[in-house]
């Protein structure tokens, strides 16, 4: 196996959920466990997409593996070099590589700097390439994500979202990165422009050979854009694979559900939808045993008496693909039971 | 039985920048029980469509024209009495942002309450037992406890819940509800549509905004497609998932990437939503639509009835002699404003897009 451009071991974050010194003395500070022990090595050139529902701790694993966030345990590898144990002067030259695409791209960009400044920035603050060439240099980034140098002048509110997405993909690749983080790059954006950025998305990993990390909730997009998923729920994994692998069976009852909860843009489509009851349970009081038993439409007596939780295991006859749930081959007969 | 007829609305928005047109000439009907879908992008003109109907519009904005008959009463121009019984009474609203809509330092159950008051004659502790009645009819466990509760209490899901709990304090013959589910996550979108699914089949009529095709085919009867302040078709979901006939609603279709296509690329509608303070002449859709002739930069195209038969020939009403759409009574017929299906227009090329379906009919 190829080694990983990328790669989390025992990855470990955890938020305090007050940090004021009166909690801390009361002792009524708990820990939210965002991310919670994830093992993920990232290949060379490969799009891998990390779903799951809103605080499952995707953006927080997909800000820690560019090192925004320092793991409270575990480490993260780029290149085989551990990111903490870098100097600060490493560790900044080292993010010329690790680049993160932000969701919002009206809050990402600075109101008051133009397009322009916005990507030539991110050339000065790395003093990439000489100072007369870097106007230069902007026009064609900005030619690259499908915008005209003639945009540089403008300032984001005179951009459609679209574009300022755009804007902030050109910011990312100023640097001439391998590795880029895109955290729910499209969900802001109407179809029609969507549509227009993934393609982009493709094309640029093409044409720079770019590695990317895929971070949505809209599984349509990750079909359709990443080699392979990884499914997270309350900061683990419960699924990694190859998109064909995950969104086939066999299944973990998790994503099985995720999956089926996705409107089908067809009026005749008919099939079984498996409707999860309440919300993700909160992460500083994650359930015991599997954190999934409380919501699982196939939990077992034992699912919640584990020591530890259940921990992902390859699939026969799928090199892979691994699955962290032991009954997941229960999955058809238990709800074809409750038809 | 129709509940809804909006004829001829049009909305202008006076700005520094000039007039915008935010929506010009809407015609739709919507019976008593029935879903129906408002679909198109940013700046289509759904949410200030759902406003108007409620007299929301905030200044600038302005019903410059046209009628909104909501059981046969006028709603344009009705006393500010009026309205405020309509509003959360006969037509319930729920916002894309649940968390925006609750106020937080009032318990969920009082919010829901006020609208009981409001909205019913019950007074004493009539209205907090109805309030947890209405809560327990959204399916929020433990009614009685969560309403004593703060909305940042409650999950995103379960805030949007009692958010439809309160629209449904007056009892109301129609829900309006803008984007209800695009801040929510698949698992519990799924959940919501469950309970707007409940409350349709208890003969309540959903005006349902989103940018979701999927949720339409799912949830609605009925779909309009707007773009640029105009309805652009207007059809039974079946019919505009099958069949579409105006270029944009292709565009849309074949942009919305799917589980299980093997497509390398998308098709992208190009360009933007132009600048309704001057919009492009003819069809609005001309400078984006890859099958654009001469003829569309001159000509706004009606909204004209294509294909398919009418299964309810529009009758009483009916206008002749001018350009503008049609307005007709609740008709299920198959609608598009495109010059490809006006009989007298300068239109040589066939719109050759299609549907492909695998293994289905």
């Amino acid at each position: 196996m190829t080694d990983p451009l990328v790669s989390a071991e025992g990855l470990v974050k955890r938020y305090p959920t007050e940090e004021s010194f009166l909690a801390r003395l009361l002792g009524r500070r708990r820990w939210v466990r965002a991310v919670d022990g994830v093992d993920l090595r990232i290949r060379p050139g490969e799009t891998l997409a990390l779903v799951g529902e809103s605080g499952c701790g995707k953006s927080t694993l997909g800000r820690a593996l560019v090192h925004l966030e320092a793991p409270t345990a575990g480490t993260v590898r780029h290149r085989g070099d551990d990111l903490s144990a870098l100097s600060a002067a490493d560790l900044r030259d080292r993010r010329r590589d690790l680049q993160y695409v932000f969701q919002n791209p009206t809050a990402s960009l600075d109101p008051r700097l133009t397009v322009g400044d916005a990507v030539r920035e991110a050339l000065d603050v790395h003093d990439i390439g000489p100072v007369g060439e870097r106007d230069r240099r902007v026009g064609s980034l900005l030619e690259t994500v499908g915008l005209r140098p003639g945009h540089a002048g403008r300032y984001p509110r005179e951009l459609s979202g679209g574009q300022r997405q755009r804007v902030g993909i050109a910011r990312a690749l100023a640097v001439d990165p391998e590795f880029v983080v895109c955290d729910e790059p499209v969900s802001a954006l109407d179809v029609s422009v969507q549509a227009g950025v993934l393609n982009l998305l493709s094309d640029l990993q093409e044409e720079f050979g770019l590695t990317y990390l895929l971070v949505a909730h809209d599984l349509s997009v990750v079909g359709h854009l990443a080699d392979r998923v990884a499914v997270m729920y309350l900061g683990e994994l419960v699924e990694v694979g190859a998109v064909e692998d995950v969104f086939s069976p066999p299944y973990h009852p998790y994503t099985y559900s995720l999956l089926s909860a996705v409107p089908e843009p067809d009026p005749r489509w008919e099939g079984d939808r498996v409707v999860l009851d309440g919300a993700v349970p909160s992460a500083t009081d994650p359930p015991d045993g599997c954190k999934f038993h409380t919501r699982c439409p196939i939990a077992q007596a034992d699912c919640g008496e584990w020591d530890a939780h259940p921990d992902l295991e390859a699939v026969d006859g799928e090199a892979d693909h691994a699955i962290a749930c032991p009954y997941h081959d229960r999955l058809d007969t238990e709800l074809a039971a409750d038809r | 039985m129709t509940l809804l007829e909006v004829e001829d609305l049009d909305v202008r928005f006076y700005t520094e920048g000039g007039v915008v047109q935010a929506v010009d000439g809407l015609s739709y009907t919507l019976d008593y029980g029935e879903r129906l879908g408002v679909v198109g992008e940013s700046g289509a003109g759904k949410t200030v469509t759902a406003l108007a109907l409620l007299d929301l519009l905030d200044d600038p904005g302005r019903i410059e024209g046209g009628s909104i008959r909501f059981d046969g009463e006028e709603v344009v121009g009705a006393s500010p009495d009026r309205l405020r019984r309509l509003r959360g009474g006969r037509i319930g609203m729920v916002f894309q942002d649940p968390e925006t809509a609750l106020d937080p330092v009032y318990t969920v159950g009082e919010q829901v309450a006020e609208a009981v008051r409001v909205h019913t004659d019950l007074d004493g502790d009539a209205p907090h037992d109805r309030a947890v009645a209405l809560l327990d009819r959204v399916g929020i466990p433990d009614p009685a406890a969560r309403a004593t509760q703060y909305p940042h209490e409650f999950s995103g899901g379960m805030a949007q819940r009692a958010v439809v709990a309160t629209a449904l304090a007056g009892d109301p013959d129609l829900l309006v509800a803008d984007e209800p589910t695009s801040a929510l996550d698949v698992t519990i979108q799924a959940q919501l549509l469950d309970l707007f699914d409940d409350l349709a089949a208890d003969d309540l009529a959903v005006q349902l905004i989103t940018h979701d095709l999927g949720v339409v085919a799912e949830f609605c009867d009925r779909a309009l497609v707007m773009y640029a302040g105009q309805a652009v078709e207007r059809a039974p979901v079946d019919d505009l998932f099958y069949d579409p006939k105006h270029p944009y609603t292709a565009g849309l279709l074949s942009a919305v990437p799917r589980i299980g296509d093997d497509r390398d690329r998308l098709p992208t509608v190009p360009g933007t939503t132009p600048d309704l303070a001057s919009p492009p002449p003819g069809c609005r859709f001309h400078p984006r639509c890859p099958y654009a002739e001469d003829a569309c930069t001159k000509r706004d195209p009606p909204l004209v009835a294509v294909g398919g038969e009418e299964r309810r020939p529009s009758g009483s009403r009916a206008q002749s002699g001018d350009n503008r759409p049609q307005a007709d009574d609740g008709d299920d017929a198959h609608r598009a404003a495109c010059l490809a299906y006006v009989d007298d227009a300068d239109f040589e090329d066939d719109l050759d897009f299609y549907v492909e379906t695998e293994g289905g009919p």
